[in-house]
């Protein structure tokens, strides 16, 4: 049997009830208000729009009254062979930039963690190369690499090795990208790990420096697994910039030599702002939402299991 | 110490390989035209400063600096604004579904924008209103917003309730509470945010180059302009390329302190 305690109401609310106190109670959902308004007109209104334009033949001869055309954009997609290879060299391009990054970035904080002559000074320098405008990072790397004048090209001779052609030849472009994009991102895995560092606790290292243990097993067997948690969120963080890049290659190669460059971005905004093909350009935006979705949902599993 | 010596010389070696694309454009951005182009490159020469005035004479390089800073200036005050009060409001909300809006934060912040210069471009052709800054706001806010909201929720669930309890007791409303309490305390983490937002709009260049014609154009587009069709002007975008990098380096030197400890309570908590 249940006993209900009647609460006496004037306890709970005071008697007049004005404006201000209405707000103050209901003050959580108002804060999310301006939050949830932006995020439809700039998200779910243009994602709704996209699937609209996807139905739709819409190509600048038929801008005025495209014809629907149903699901055929997005079986095009799917039976497009230059999909599923911008698809592979997204995953090559993510993969080993975000892989060498890693490695790089958590040696890098290692090292600084150790230093104490030149930290902060070492710190800000190593961010800097994140700072610079990606455009211009494609550029300057482009002046870097250029076969003729490049300096990169100077230093290989200089060291007895033949020139070669960084950007334009189709088995060395990607690399050429995926090392750009080291260049700029090891920095930020650098700081995250060696904040990371510093929020660990002493005693698990002195207890490892009492049984002897050397650097490499100290390493493996405590800072790794008590980093976990920071490597998962710095990996998800990196893993999603990368999918995402565009304008260092965009600049750096244009997708080419042919399309060995050819990530997801540049081919979906080739097809859009080149061949004019919103309708098909629409389809490769949903197929590219739907597997960000799936990424990003096995990513905050990984985040929450952590927690 | 051995082990020290090691570690400094791998940094410093790292150091040089990251810094020097930094200053090689600098430093090719003083050179005259020929000497930018010799093998094996000069290493000394009289600085010149001709491809800066060839710069600041074939592009309104002043209008267009106006048009990034004010840009970068409103998203990034809007979206620390609107997303500050959602990441509160998140931090301190007990509510149904709360899983739902995590992913939607999270989901939003891994976007990728190239999905949404398509209907973006299409959406401001049909209504106008491609080619202002309104536009490029609006979109760097759609951006920055996610980012800025997941930053201060993770940054303002860190700090005790109870410090607001207490204000509350002594009679202070929630958003009093939230001013003069909680936000002095998150104050790195709106550094980061600030530092994160601004960065990301100062350097966009996808929507920039999409939605913008002449009027709206914005830094990175005018440097990608100097690609033309049948060479690059090598002069003019070293010279754009080191005028973009200098205030982002100021401010990263302005606020590195709150980079490392921002970074170590909000994005990695």
């Amino acid at each position: 049997m249940q006993i209900k305690y009647e609460v006496p109401s004037t306890i709970n609310e005071p008697k007049r009830r004005s404006f201000l106190s209405w707000v103050d109670s209901k003050i959580q959902i108002i804060l999310l208000l301006p939050a949830i308004f932006l995020m439809m007109v700039v998200f779910l209104y243009p994602i709704l729009y996209t699937i609209y334009l996807s139905l739709h033949d819409w190509t600048f001869l038929t801008l005025k009254n495209p014809p629907f055309v149903g699901m055929q954009n997005i079986l095009n997609v799917f039976q497009d062979a230059g999909f599923y290879k911008s698809m592979l060299l997204t995953g090559i391009y993510v993969g080993a930039g975000v892989l060498i990054q890693f490695i790089l970035g958590l040696t890098l904080a290692l090292a600084v963690n150790r230093i104490t002559v030149g930290h902060g000074l070492f710190t800000t320098l190593l961010v800097f190369p994140m700072m610079v405008t990606p455009v211009v990072v494609g550029l300057i790397w482009k002046f870097i690499m250029d076969y003729n004048f490049g300096i990169l090209n100077y230093a290989l001779t200089l060291i007895g090795l033949e020139k070669v052609s960084m950007l334009t030849s189709s088995t060395l472009a990607l690399p050429s990208t995926i090392m750009v994009d080291v260049w700029q991102w090891t920095g930020f895995m650098f700081i995250i790990f060696l904040a990371g560092i510093k929020s660990l606790p002493d005693e698990p290292f002195e207890a490892a420096q009492m049984d002897g243990a050397s650097v490499w097993q100290t390493l493996w067997n405590v800072t790794i697994p008590l980093l976990k948690p920071v490597i998962i969120v710095a990996l998800v963080m990196r893993i999603a910039g990368s999918i995402k890049v565009f304008d260092q290659i965009f600049v750096l190669t244009g997708g080419g030599p042919g399309t060995s460059t050819e990530t997801v971005s540049i081919l979906l905004h080739r097809k859009a702002f080149a061949d004019f093909n919103f309708g098909y350009a629409s389809a490769v935006a949903i197929v590219l939402t739907i597997i960000v979705g799936i990424l990003c949902w096995f990513a905050i599993r990984a985040l929450y299991s952590e927690k | 110490m051995y082990k020290n010596k090691w570690a400094y010389t791998y940094v410093i070696v790292c150091l040089l390989g990251f810094l020097f694309p930094i200053f090689w454009v600098i430093f090719t951005s003083i050179k005259t035209t020929t000497q930018a182009f010799q093998i094996p490159p000069v290493w000394f020469f009289k600085p010149s400063v001709e491809n800066y005035v060839q710069v600041f004479e074939t592009q309104p390089f002043i209008y267009y600096f106006l048009n990034s800073l004010i840009v970068t200036v409103l998203s990034t005050v809007l979206s620390l604004i609107i997303g500050t009060l959602a990441g509160y409001s998140l931090a301190r909300m007990k509510m149904k579904g709360q899983k739902f809006v995590s992913f939607t934060v999270f989901f939003t912040k891994m976007f990728p924008p190239i999905v949404l210069v398509v209907p973006f471009f299409a959406l401001f052709r049909q209504f106008g209103g491609t080619d202002t800054l309104f536009a490029l706001t609006l979109s760097y806010v759609a951006f920055n917003l996610p980012f800025v909201t997941w930053l201060m929720w993770g940054f303002l669930k860190e700090l005790p309730e109870s410090l607001e309890e207490a204000a509350l007791i002594d009679g202070t409303s929630r958003f009093g509470a939230m001013w003069r309490i909680m936000l002095p305390l998150a104050k790195p983490g709106l550094a980061v945010s600030a530092i994160f937002a601004a960065m990301n709009s100062w350097n966009e260049f996808l929507f920039a180059l999409s939605l913008t014609g002449q009027h709206a154009k914005t830094l990175p587009v005018m440097a990608a302009n100097f690609v033309t069709q049948d060479a690059i002007l090598w002069g003019p975008v070293t010279a754009t390329g080191t005028m973009l990098m200098i205030p982002m380096f100021v401010f990263t030197l302005l606020v590195q302190k709150h980079l490392v400890k921002g970074l170590a309570m909000g994005a990695v908590k």
